[in-house]
C-alpha cells in the first residue's frame, strides 16, 4: 500500500525525501568536517612520530644534555639534531629563500625513535654529503625541483659560523619530502632572512661538522594517546614544560659554565704565551740598545785622545817654527860677517898672523856654522816626526768615523725593531680585550622550549579546523531545522489532503492501527531514506571537500572521512522523530474524526477580512487581482508562514555566504589598497647607509623606479591582552612624522576619518586595542624585543584588518636606529626589477614586496571561498526544494480553485500569475525577513571565524544583498516555470469534483 | 430559430486499458438561441461528456460542434480559453466559489475578464442576495451559494449558460427555488441555458428535452408549453 502511495505522488515523497537528505547530509557533513580534519592530522601525526616540544640550547646541546633529557620520566623519544635556519641561494633562478636546514640521520628514519619521520614525495633520500632533500610549505606554489642546487648564502649574517658547520656550501636537491615540522603554507616563523622559513633543508648528519646538538626534538610519555587538538594535550604539554625547564636550568648553567670557562682558558692561555714573547723581545731590545750606547762612549774618548794629540803635535810644530825662526836668523848674521871672515881667513893662509880679535872673529864664525847645521838637521827631524804623527792621527779619526756610522745603522735598527714590537704588542694586547670581550660577552646558556602545539603551522591549522567548526555549528543547523520544518508541512498536507481515503479506509473496517501504521511507513520511508541518503552523501563529501580547501594551505595528506555513527545516530533520530511526531500527530487528529465526517469534504476555511481592509483607501486602491492575493496571503497562514521562514532561512544564509566573502575579499583590498600605500618594505643592515651605499642610494634617488620612501624603526613588541595571553604587536616608529601617513593610511574604521599622527602620536590597531582592552587615552605598557620596556598613552585607534601595529611619533619613543625602508614605487614600474635593484645593495638583508604579501594573504583567505561557495549551493539547493515543495503544496491544495478559474475563461498566464503573484510576494516578505536574520547570521560567523591576528570586514557590501535577492527571485522563477508545466496540465474536470 | 447550438455526429472516445470506450457516440442534436433545455439521463450516459465539450473545456474526436455560427472544435488551447472566457458561462454542481472572496469579489473574478459584463451588484441583486453581497461562501447556504455561482456566470453576459447538475447537492426545496432562478434567467435575460440533470422530474418545465443514453441523443422532445416550477413535484 505504501508502494502505490510513494508512487502515486512520487514527486511529493521525492521531495519530502531530498529536502530531508539535504538537511541531514549538510549537517552531518559539516559536522564531521572538523573530527574528520583533526582525525586525519593526529593520524598523521602519530604514525610520524611528531615531537611534542622542540628543545634549542643557545649555546647547543650536548651529549650529557640529550642523556640528561632522555632520563626525565615525562620525556618519552628524544632525537637531537642539528638545525639551523639560514639565507641559500640558487644561483640558477638567483633567487633566495630563507630555509631550515637540518642534519639527519637519514638510516634510522624508519626506526622508532626517529622523530618527525618523513613521507617521500618524489626523488630519494641523501646518500652524499651534498645532496638534500626539501620539504616545501607551500607546495603549490612552489617551483622547486629537483637536481636544483642551493648553496649557503654569504648575505647571511652568520655565514662564517654556519659555513664552518657544514662540509658544503653547496647542496643538490634530490627528493621532496613531508614531515610533520611544516605544516603551514606559510612556513615557521625565525629571525633569520627575511623572517619565515618556507622551506625545510635536510642533509645527512655526516654533512654536518659541529661539535654539538642545537635541537633535541622531544615526544612526550602518554602524548601519543592523546588528540592535539584536545585540552588533555596542551594540559600535558604545559605541566611537562615545568620539568623542562626546570632540566634547562640546570643543563643551562652546566653548559654555560664549560663554554665560558673553556674560552676563559683559551684566552687566558693565549695572553701568557703573549707575555712571555713581550718580556723576551723587551730584554733583547733593551741590551741592543745598551751595546749602542757603550759603543758611543768609546768612540768619543777616543776621539778625545785624537784631539789632545794634535794640540801637542801643534804645539811641537810651533816651537819647531821659532827654532827655524832663531837658525834664520843666525844665518843672516853668519851671513853679514862671512865677507870679513874669508879676508880674514885669506889673511891666515898667507901666514899673517891674525889679531886675537881676528882669529876669534873666525873661531865664533866657525862654530855659528856649525850650530847652525846642526840645527837645521834637527829642525828636519823634528818635522818629519810631526807629519809623521800626524798621518796617525788622520788614520785614527778616520777608523772613528766609520764606527761611527756602523753604530748610527745600529741603532736605527733598533729604533724599527723597538717600534714595530711595539706596535704588535699593542696589535696582541688589542686582540687579547677583543677576546675577553668575546668571552665576557657569552650569554649564559638558555634553553627555548618551542611546543608542537604553538608552531606557526598546528597552531593555525588547529585554529582554521575551530573555525570549521564554528560555522558547522551555525549554518547547517539553522538549515536543518528549515528542513525539518518544511518536511513537517508537507507531511500534515498529505495526510489532510487524503481525509476521504483515511475515512473510505476507516469505513471499510480498517483499524487506526493499520491506516496510522500507513502514514507512519511512509513517513518513515522518506525520512530515514532521506536520512540514510542524505549522511551516506554528506559524510564523505563535505569533509572531503573543506578538507581539500584547506590543503592549499597545509601540506597535510588528504582528509579522510568516516561515517560518525555517534552523528549519525543524533541527526537521524531527531530528524526521524520529529516527521514520525508529526505524523503521528496530524493522522491521530485526522482518525478522531467519524468516517462520515472524513466522506464529506473538510469544511473549508472560512474566508476573513484581513486587517488591510480597514484601511479602505489603501484597500480601495489596490487592484481587483490584488486584492485577491493579499487576501489569499493572509487566508493560508501557516503556509504563509513556512514560506516565509523558509525562503528568510535561504536568502539569511546566501546572504552570510556572500558576506562573508565579502568581508575577507574586503581584507585584502582594503588593507593593500586602501591602508598600506607602500610597495615595498626594506630592512638594511645598519642605520648610516645614506652616506655609505651608493647603490641603495642611487636605486632609491631613481626617478623611474621609486616615487618616494621614507625610512623607519621597526620591532616586534609584546604585550598582554585581557585574557592575560601574550600578544605581539608590530612597533613602528618613522623618522618622519609627517610623511608617515602618506605611506600608511591611519583612519577610524567607523567614522572613516584620518586618524592625525604626529610627533607625540602613539597609534594602535583596532583589532590590538580590542584584544589589549584599550581605548584613547589609555596607557599601555609594551615589551620590546630588547626586553626594554615602554608605556604609551594611546591617541588615536586605527583601521586594520592583517597584524597589528602600533605606530609612534618621535617623542613617544626615541627610536635607536631607523634601518627600515617604506618605499613607494614610481608609476610604471616594474615590481619585479625594482625589488632586484633594491636587492643589489649589500647592506640590504631584505625587501619584502607588498604585491606578494597581498597575492599570498589572497590565496590564503581563498580556502574559505571555498566553504562560502559550498554554503551557497546548498542554501540555493535548499531555497529550490523550499519553494518547490512549499509552491507544489499551495497548487496541490487549490486545485479545484485553479481549475475552476481555468473554466471560467483565465488564460494559463492568468491562472500561473493567480498563483505565483502569492509565490512572489511571499519570497519578496521573505527576502525582507531574510535581511536582518542574514545581517545578524553574518555578524555571527565573522565573529566565530575571526583569528587573533586578522580583523574581517564587518559590513556587507550591496552587491551581495544584489546576488542573494538575485538568486532567491532567480529560484523563484526557476520554480514558477516548473510549477507553470504543473498548473498548466491541472485538468477542468478537477472543478467537477466535491471537495475543496 | 433552430441550430443556434448544433452537435452533429460528435463522438468522443476515452481509452482505458486498451479498451476504448465511446463517451459520445455519434451525437446530433440542436438548440435554438433562448432555450431552456433539459439534458437528462442516466449516470455514466455522456451527459458531463457533452457538456464539457460544449463547454470548451474538452475536444471532440469526431464530428462538429457549432455555437452560433461558429465551429468549436477548430479552436486551440487559446481559442478554447476564449470561448470559455466570453461565451459560457458555467454553473457547477458543487457551486466552486473561491473560499477567500466574498460573494461580490466571487462575481467579479469572473466578469474582470470579459468584453461587455453585467454590473456585478445589480447581478447579485438580480439573484436575490443583494444582502449578502459582502458575505464569504462559508457564510452562505447551499441555495445561497449556487446563487452567487449563477451571478457569477451570469454576470460574465455569456451567449450560453451550462449548468451541471446545479441542484445535485442542494435539498428539494432549494433546488427548486434554483431551477427557478435558471429558469428567470432565461426568460429574463434571453439566455441560452442547457442544465444537466439526472432528475426527470425536472423535464416538464424545459422547452426542449434532450435524453441521452450510452453516449447518444435517443430523444429530443420540445415541450411547447412548459410547466412551471413550483407545479413540478418530484
Ligand atoms: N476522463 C475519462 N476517462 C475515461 N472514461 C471517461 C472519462 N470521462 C468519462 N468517461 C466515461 O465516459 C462515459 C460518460 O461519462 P459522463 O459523461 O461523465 O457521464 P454522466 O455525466 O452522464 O454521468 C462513462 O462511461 C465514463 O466512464
Ligand atoms: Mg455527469
Amino acid at each position: 500500500m505504501t508502494r502505490r502511495s510513494i508512487r502515486g505522488s512520487l514527486s511529493r515523497f521525492l521531495s519530502i525525501l531530498s529536502i530531508i537528505a539535504l538537511g541531514a547530509g549538510f549537517l552531518a557533513g559539516l559536522i564531521s568536517s572538523t573530527p574528520d580534519m583533526q582525525k586525519t592530522a593526529d593520524k598523521y601525526f602519530v604514525s610520524h612520530n611528531a615531537y611534542d616540544y622542540d628543545i634549542t640550547g643557545t649555546l647547543g646541546l650536548t651529549a650529557g644534555d640529550i642523556k640528561a633529557i632522555s632520563g626525565l620520566s615525562e620525556v618519552d623519544k628524544v632525537m637531537p639534531v642539528y638545525k639551523r635556519d639560514m639565507t641559500v641561494e640558487n644561483y640558477a633562478d638567483k633567487e633566495k629563500y630563507t630555509v631550515r636546514m637540518t642534519a639527519f640521520d637519514f638510516a634510522a628514519r624508519n626506526s622508532d625513535d626517529f622523530i618527525n619521520r618523513s613521507d617521500l614525495l618524489k626523488g630519494r633520500y641523501p646518500e652524499k654529503d651534498n645532496e638534500c632533500v626539501l620539504e616545501i610549505s607551500n607546495i603549490y606554489t612552489s617551483n622547486h625541483k629537483l637536481g636544483e642546487e642551493l648553496t649557503i648564502s654569504k648575505d647571511d649574517r652568520d655565514y662564517d659560523e654556519i659555513r664552518g658547520d657544514f662540509k658544503y656550501k653547496k647542496f643538490r636537491v634530490v627528493g621532496i619530502v613531508r614531515t610533520p615540522m611544516f605544516i603551514s603554507a606559510h612556513g615557521e616563523v625565525t629571525t633569520a632572512g627575511d623572517g619565515s622559513v618556507m622551506l625545510g633543508v635536510y642533509v645527512r648528519k655526516q654533512a654536518c661538522k659541529a661539535s654539538v646538538y642545537t635541537d633535541a626534538y622531544v615526544t612526550l610519555t602518554g602524548a601519543d594517546k592523546l588528540s592535539r587538538f584536545s585540552d588533555d594535550y596542551s594540559d600535558l604539554v604545559s605541566s611537562d614544560k615545568t620539568v623542562l625547564k626546570d632540566l634547562g636550568r640546570e643543563r643551562s648553567s652546566i653548559r654555560s659554565r664549560e663554554v665560558i670557562g673553556r674560552a676563559q682558558q683559551k684566552v687566558d692561555k693565549v695572553e701568557k704565551k703573549y707575555q712571555k714573547k713581550k718580556a723576551e723581545t723587551s730584554s733583547q731590545l733593551a741590551d741592543a740598545a745598551y751595546k749602542i750606547n757603550a759603543g758611543k762612549q768609546k768612540l768619543n774618548s777616543s776621539e778625545d785622545k785624537i784631539k789632545a794629540s794634535e794640540a801637542a803635535l801643534k804645539e811641537q810644530s810651533s816651537s819647531v817654527d821659532a827654532k827655524e825662526d832663531q837658525l834664520d836668523a843666525l844665518d843672516k848674521k853668519l851671513a853679514a860677517g862671512q865677507a870679513y871672515v874669508d879676508q880674514l881667513k885669506q889673511l891666515r893662509d898667507s901666514g899673517a898672523a891674525l889679531t886675537e880679535e881676528q882669529t876669534a872673529a873666525v873661531e865664533a864664525y866657525d862654530s855659528g856654522m856649525a850650530q847652525l847645521s846642526a840645527g837645521r838637521t834637527a829642525i828636519a827631524s823634528a818635522r818629519s816626526r810631526i807629519s809623521a804623527a800626524y798621518k796617525k792621527l788622520a788614520k785614527a779619526q778616520a777608523a772613528i768615523d766609520s764606527s761611527r756610522a756602523e753604530l748610527a745603522a745600529q741603532e736605527s735598527k733598533y729604533l724599527q725593531a723597538r717600534a714595530k714590537a711595539e706596535k704588535s704588542f699593542a696589535g696582541a694586547e688589542k686582540k687579547l680585550r677583543d677576546a675577553q670581550d668575546e668571552v665576557d660577552k657569552i650569554k649564559n646558556a638558555k634553553w627555548y622550549l618551542n611546543s608542537f602545539e604553538d608552531s606557526v603551522g598546528f597552531s593555525n591549522y588547529k585554529s582554521d579546523v575551530d573555525k570549521v567548526s564554528a560555522v558547522a555549528k551555525v549554518f547547517p543547523v539553522f538549515f536543518f531545522l528549515v528542513a525539518v520544518l518544511v518536511a513537517l508541512t508537507t507531511m500534515t498536507r498529505l495526510i489532510d489532503e487524503e481525509r476521504e481515503l483515511i475515512g473510505t479506509l476507516k469505513s471499510l473496517g480498517y483499524s487506526r492501527r493499520k491506516i496510522m501504521q500507513y502514514y507512519m511507513s511512509y513517513a518513515l520511508e522518506a525520512s530515514a531514506g532521506g536520512c540514510v541518503i542524505g549522511m551516506a552523501l554528506g559524510f564523505p563529501l563535505f569533509p572531503k571537500i573543506i578538507g581539500n580547501a584547506y590543503t592549499m594551505m597545509y601540506d597535510l595528506p588528504a582528509t579522510e572521512t568516516e561515517f560518525i555513527w555517534k552523528y549519525a545516530v543524533v541527526i537521524g533520530l531527531v530528524m526521524i522523530i520529529s516527521i514520525l511526531g508529526t505524523t503521528y500527530l496530524a493522522c491521530a487528529r485526522t482518525l478522531r474524526e467519524r468516517p462520515a465526517m472524513l466522506l464529506l469534504p473538510e469544511a473549508p476555511s472560512p474566508g476573513k477580512r484581513i486587517l488591510l481592509e480597514r484601511i479602505g483607501p489603501l484597500w480601495r486602491r489596490l487592484s481587483f487581482t490584488r486584492k485577491v492575493t493579499c487576501r489569499n496571503l493572509f487566508r493560508y497562514k501557516k503556509r504563509f508562514l513556512m514560506t516565509i521562514i523558509g525562503v528568510a532561512g535561504c536568502f539569511a544564509l546566501l546572504i552570510t555566504g556572500f558576506g562573508v566573502r565579502d568581508s575577507i575579499g574586503d581584507i585584502v583590498h582594503k588593507q593593500y589598497d586602501e591602508l598600506f600605500h607602500y610597495d615595498f618594505t626594506v630592512e638594511v643592515t645598519n642605520d648610516k647607509w645614506t652616506a655609505k651605499d651608493k647603490t641603495l642610494a642611487d636605486t632609491l634617488g631613481n626617478k623611474d623606479l621609486v616615487k618616494s620612501y621614507i625610512s623607519y624603526f621597526s620591532d616586534k613588541a609584546h604585550t598582554e591582552d585581557t585574557k592575560g595571553k601574550d600578544m605581539d604587536i608590530n612597533v613602528i616608529s618613522p623618522q618622519n612624522d609627517a610623511a608617515f601617513t602618506d605611506f600608511v593610511t591611519l583612519r577610524s574604521r567607523s567614522t572613516g576619518k584620518n586618524v592625525p599622527f604626529g610627533r607625540n602620536s602613539a597609534v594602535i590597531n583596532e583589532k590590538a586595542a580590542e584584544s589589549i582592552g584599550a581605548k584613547t587615552g589609555d596607557k599601555v605598557k609594551f615589551t620590546l624585543s630588547s626586553d626594554k620596556s615602554i608605556t604609551v598613552k594611546i591617541t588615536g585607534i586605527t583601521e586594520n584588518y592583517v597584524a597589528s601595529y602600533l605606530y609612534l611619533g618621535d617623542n613617544v619613543y626615541s627610536a635607536p636606529n631607523h634601518r627600515h625602508l617604506m618605499v613607494k614605487m614610481a608609476k610604471g614600474a616594474d615590481n619585479d626589477k625594482v625589488m632586484e635593484k633594491l636587492l643589489d645593495s649589500s647592506r640590504v638583508s631584505y625587501v619584502v614586496s607588498t604585491e606578494y604579501v597581498k597575492s599570498n594573504f589572497a590565496d590564503s583567505v581563498k580556502s574559505i571561498n571555498y566553504i562560502v561557495i559550498v554554503l551557497i549551493v546548498c542554501a540555493g539547493a535548499l531555497a529550490v526544494i523550499v519553494l518547490y515543495n512549499l509552491t507544489n503544496v499551495n497548487i496541490c491544495e487549490r486545485k479545484k480553485e485553479l481549475a475552476t478559474i481555468k473554466v471560467l475563461g483565465f488564460f494559463d498566464r492568468e491562472v500561473s500569475a493567480y498563483i505565483f503573484r502569492e509565490i512572489n510576494m511571499l519570497a519578496g516578505i521573505g527576502i525582507l525577513f531574510g535581511v536582518p536574520v542574514g545581517i545578524w547570521l553574518h555578524k555571527f560567523v565573522i565573529r566565530t571565524v575571526e583569528v587573533n591576528s586578522v580583523m574581517f570586514g564587518q559590513n556587507i557590501e550591496w552587491p551581495s544583498y544584489l546576488y542573494a535577492a538575485g538568486l532567491t527571485v532567480l529560484f523563484t522563477i526557476f520554480v514558477n516555470l516548473i510549477m507553470r508545466r504543473k498548473i498548466k496540465d491541472i485538468d477542468m474536470v478537477e472543478s467537477m469534483k466535491a471537495n475543496d | 430559430m433552430a441550430g443556434y447550438i448544433e452537435f452533429q455526429n460528435v463522438s468522443k472516445f476515452y481509452k482505458m486499458g486498451g479498451q476504448r470506450i465511446s463517451a459520445l457516440d455519434d451525437m446530433n442534436f440542436e438548440i435554438a438561441k433562448g432555450e431552456f433545455c433539459v439534458i437528462v439521463g442516466p449516470s455514466g450516459a455522456g451527459k458531463t461528456t457533452l457538456l464539457n465539450i460544449l463547454g470548451g473545456m474538452d475536444r471532440c474526436d469526431e464530428g462538429r460542434v457549432y455555437l452560433d455560427g461558429r465551429e468549436i472544435g477548430g479552436l486551440d488551447t487559446r481559442g478554447l480559453t476564449e470561448y470559455r472566457r466570453y461565451d459560457v458561462g458555467f454553473v457547477f454542481q458543487f457551486y466552486n466559489l473561491v473560499q477567500n472572496l466574498t460573494a461580490l469579489e466571487n462575481v467579479e473574478l469572473a466578469s474582470e475578464i470579459c468584453r461587455d459584463p453585467l454590473d456585478c451588484r445589480a447581478v447579485l441583486r438580480e439573484v436575490g442576495l443583494e444582502d449578502r453581497m459582502d458575505n464569504f461562501p462559508a457564510q452562505l447556504s447551499g441555495g445561497e451559494q449556487q446563487r452567487v455561482a449563477i451571478a457569477r456566470a451570469l454576470a460574465k453576459n455569456p451567449k450560453v449558460l451550462l449548468c451541471d447538475e446545479p441542484t445535485g447537492a442542494l435539498d428539494y426545496s432549494t433546488g427548486k427555488t434554483i431551477l427557478q432562478l435558471l429558469h428567470d434567467t432565461c426568460r429574463r435575460f434571453g439566455k441560452t441555458v442547457i442544465v444537466i440533470t439526472h432528475n426527470q422530474a425536472i423535464v416538464p418545465m424545459a422547452d426542449k428535452v434532450i435524453s441521452v443514453k450510452n453516449g447518444k441523443a435517443v430523444r429530443v422532445e420540445i415541450n411547447n408549453d412548459p410547466e412551471p416550477i413550483e407545479r413540478i413535484e418530484w
